[in-house]
């Protein structure tokens, strides 16, 4: 079968094949709706949280009022008395707690130091460390109203009492992501990672065709180039669709242009292609390519080093990783949308040349094979 | 033979026959735990790299330097001249954040004007952005007040009493559950059984959509000769007993990892995960005699499973989630099991503690369970359904 024949052929059964398609259109529509639904806050807010105030004074109930003020705290219940476990129990939804004791007040104004206690459930960790933050730079401003008191009656001036009250204050600017949004620190990588295990589900799928339905196996470089032009368009095409239509949808804006886009998708897409004709090589079902991508989205996503920092991992699996086309491209892609950063495009490219370079030659193994076995068993497939 | 042990022997044949069969059960699971176990190699992270651009380049500004690289969790990589430096070094991921140390920090000091230093995460790197910060925040406060402290000192008060005045509110945190913020406990050991679940669903979706896609549910109806549940339990044996091996192995690890033995109940963990899994290989099940083909059982069961892990509570509050997103997860079987695993391995819950979680699951169970039998019972006694897949 020549190389044109076989393009032909492979395009039309990936036209007539329902099950591809479907994985290929309505799988990124549903996903691209259903998986950013849990994030669509963006932001970690209103932490419920209880305070027992064993003072009930004008100074402790206007401290818990700033707590409740803080966007990320809300205040449930003020209880009297010390902290126990009957209250606490009596607020299951309660995420965080502080408690001011009964001589709160008397000790600041004897400039003695007072220490509040504060805590919360460590079940979710992006919950606990809102609260807390919030907590302490309440706290913090707190004491600063308080210091300001003290060195404006030694001072008598408020410029001098504000300098030695506050002597170094410090500004952080959050770059890249101002809003701290989980949505946009998470959603677009699992989108790219999406686009990869698309592909390869197609890819396998399109692939485990042929030996299942007993089809002609077609031309391995043919079948090869085809898929490398389908697949690396439908790529193409899936990355636009999330990061021009979906992401946008979320409020989630790119930084980059379409061509330094384009610039960083080529190699990850090329690579994923690639990625997935090594992969699947060796599949002779269609069902077959979705049993071996599900378990390892996962693993893929944590591996490139977005959501879990590569200092935490082990250092083999750190060198495994630059390997895998996903940990470049969640990066590369990252970088340009987010980052406004073009960046290194040579591992991108370096994987790119390997993986589509043993996908062709499984290829040909694998056909090589499946034409010398049917020609020992005198079978024609039809 | 018993029909049994005939049909025992069958699906034995079969697993050892299908490779995809047997790298569901033994080597995928195996893959994605050792990847999991090397991703999480550590239970927190530290020495996250960050750079100084000091303008000042005086003492102060390297007692400073010196105040923010005491921290374990900050690695300062580099003292730089210019903000571009610095900027560049972050996009490209060399560093997750960087200080700038204004000129003139040490005169303004001594002269008692005020210094406004400005600091710079990575904040698309939201957990690496939120621990510079939090260290940045806290050595520059640090340093701050002890200047405060000592012009206190220096008008003539007593250190107790300068620091009273300069922090009047100390603050001292109790964590309660995962008391040292071991993400090891928090994810991997979350993740853990979320592959595990993932893994359940595909292969009681194998063990019957293959079946009906071969038409070869003669076949296995015969050699269990014609007897509906032992055709049923003599072909899920073998799967669930290697499951619940994984499940157990996964528990016995996580609880290796954590060093639980100590204060929490292996056994109503064990238990927990059991009564999940014989919930979703009923759901499996279902799906593969419910959906009109293989492939697109298995198309259900990966949107059952696949995104679950972002609608359990785990990574993002529920509170903060949207009506869909709560009920989706109240309907989600592996919901209770991590609100179970949460209480036993955060909160020391025994077995009867747990059962408020498992009543649910129990209760998902007998649902699908009944479900599954009806919907395979259909299948296996009418004959033109045998090739319909």
């Amino acid at each position: 079968m020549s190389t044109m024949s076989s393009f032909l052929q492979e395009c039309a059964w990936l036209y007539r094949h329902k099950g591809v398609l479907v994985i290929l259109i309505v799988a990124p529509l549903t996903y691209s709706l259903f998986y950013p639904l849990p994030y669509e806050h963006a932001v970690v807010d209103d932490v419920p949280m209880i305070v027992w105030d064993n003072e009930n004074s004008v100074d402790t109930r206007e401290w818990i009022h700033k707590l409740d003020a803080t966007p990320q705290l809300k205040v449930i219940a003020v209880l009297p008395g010390e902290p126990n476990e009957a209250d606490w129990a009596a607020y299951p939804e309660a995420q965080f707690f502080s408690h001011f004791p009964a001589d709160t007040s008397e000790r600041i104004g004897l400039q003695q130091q007072v220490t509040i206690p504060y805590g919360g459930k460590t079940d979710n960790f992006l919950v606990y460390s809102t609260a807390a933050k919030a907590f302490t730079l309440t706290i913090q401003a707190i004491n600063k109203d308080i210091r300001l008191g003290v060195f404006y009656s030694l001072e008598g001036n408020s410029v001098s009492a504000e300098a030695m009250a506050n002597p170094i204050s410090v500004n952080i600017t959050q770059l890249f992501n101002p809003e701290a949004s989980y949505l946009q620190y998470l959603v677009p990588a699992v989108f790219i990672v999406m686009v990869h295990q698309i592909l390869v589900m197609g890819i396998g799928m399109h692939w485990g065709y042929r030996f299942e339905m007993n089809r002609p196996v077609g031309h391995p470089f043919g079948v090869w180039v085809t898929h490398l032009v389908l697949y690396s368009l439908i790529g193409l095409a899936l990355i636009t669709f999330f990061f021009r239509l979906m992401l946008p949808r979320q409020s989630i804006f790119f930084t980059g242009n379409g061509l330094a886009f384009l610039d960083v998708s080529l190699p990850f897409v090329l690579g994923a292609v690639g990625f997935a004709m090594t992969f699947t090589a060796f599949f002779r079902e269609q069902e077959t390519a979705l049993v071996w991508s599900l378990p390892i989205s996962v693993p893929l996503l944590m591996i490139s080093g977005v959501s879990w920092p590569e200092l935490g991992m082990a250092d083999w699996l750190v060198y495994v990783s630059q390997w895998l086309p996903s940990t470049w491209g969640i990066n590369a892609l990252l970088d340009v949308a987010y980052l406004n950063h073009r960046p290194d495009l040579t591992e991108g490219w370096r994987n790119a040349f390997i993986w589509l370079s043993l996908g062709l030659l499984l290829r040909f193994v694998v056909v090589g094979r499946w034409q010398e076995k049917h020609r020992s068993t005198g079978e024609t497939p039809a | 033979m018993s029909g049994f042990t005939a049909g025992l022997k069958r699906e034995w044949l079969r697993l050892i026959s299908q490779p995809t069969y047997w790298a569901a059960l033994f080597l995928l699971p195996m893959v994605c735990f050792v990847l999991l176990a090397g991703i999480y190699s550590v239970p927190t992270v530290y020495e996250v790299p960050m750079d100084v651009v000091d303008l000042d380049g005086s003492s102060s500004s390297r007692d400073t330097i010196f105040n923010i690289n005491a921290s374990p969790k900050v690695d300062l990589r580099q003292v730089l001249n210019t903000t571009e430096e610095a900027i560049a070094r972050v996009k490209s991921h060399e560093t997750f954040g960087f200080m700038i140390l204004p000129e003139g920090l040490e005169r303004k000091l001594s002269t008692g004007e005020q210094i406004e230093i400005n600091a710079y995460v990575n904040e698309q790197s939201l957990m690496l952005g939120n621990v510079l910060s939090g260290e940045v925040l806290g050595g520059v406060i640090r340093s701050s007040l002890s200047q405060s402290v000592v012009s206190l000192m220096a008008a003539g008060q007593s250190y107790d009493q300068a620091l009273a005045n300069v922090i009047p509110i100390a603050t001292t945190s109790a964590k309660l559950g995962n008391s040292y913020l071991n993400y090891q406990s928090f994810l991997l050991a979350t993740l853990l059984p979320h592959i595990w679940h993932i893994m359940v669903m595909t292969v009681s979706i194998i063990v019957f959509g293959k079946e009906l896609k071969d038409g070869t549910i003669a076949d296995w109806y015969e050699t269990s000769e014609k007897h509906f549940l032992t055709a049923i339990f003599s072909k899920m044996l073998i799967p669930t007993v290697v499951l619940a091996l994984w499940l157990i192995a996964i528990d016995v690890y996580v609880f290796a990892l954590l060093d639980a033995h100590a204060y929490a109940s292996l056994g109503a963990l064990i238990v927990s995960g059991l009564l999940t899994q014989l919930c979703y290989m009923a759901i499996g099940m279902s799906f593969a005699a419910l959906f009109s083909s293989y492939r697109m059982s298995l198309s259900m069961g990966a949107f059952f499973t696949t995104p679950a892990y972002s609608f359990v509570g785990i990574t993002y509050p529920t509170f903060n989630m949207d009506w869909f997103s709560q009920t989706w997860r109240a309907f989600l079987p592996v919901t209770h099991l991590y609100e179970a695993q949460n209480a036993i391995l955060h909160w020391q819950a025994k077995l009867v503690d747990v059962v408020p979680y498992l009543l649910p699951l129990a209760g998902f169970t007998l649902v699908y369970s009944l479900l599954a039998l009806l919907a395979l019972k259909k299948r296996i006694y009418n004959k033109a359904l045998w090739y319909q897949h």
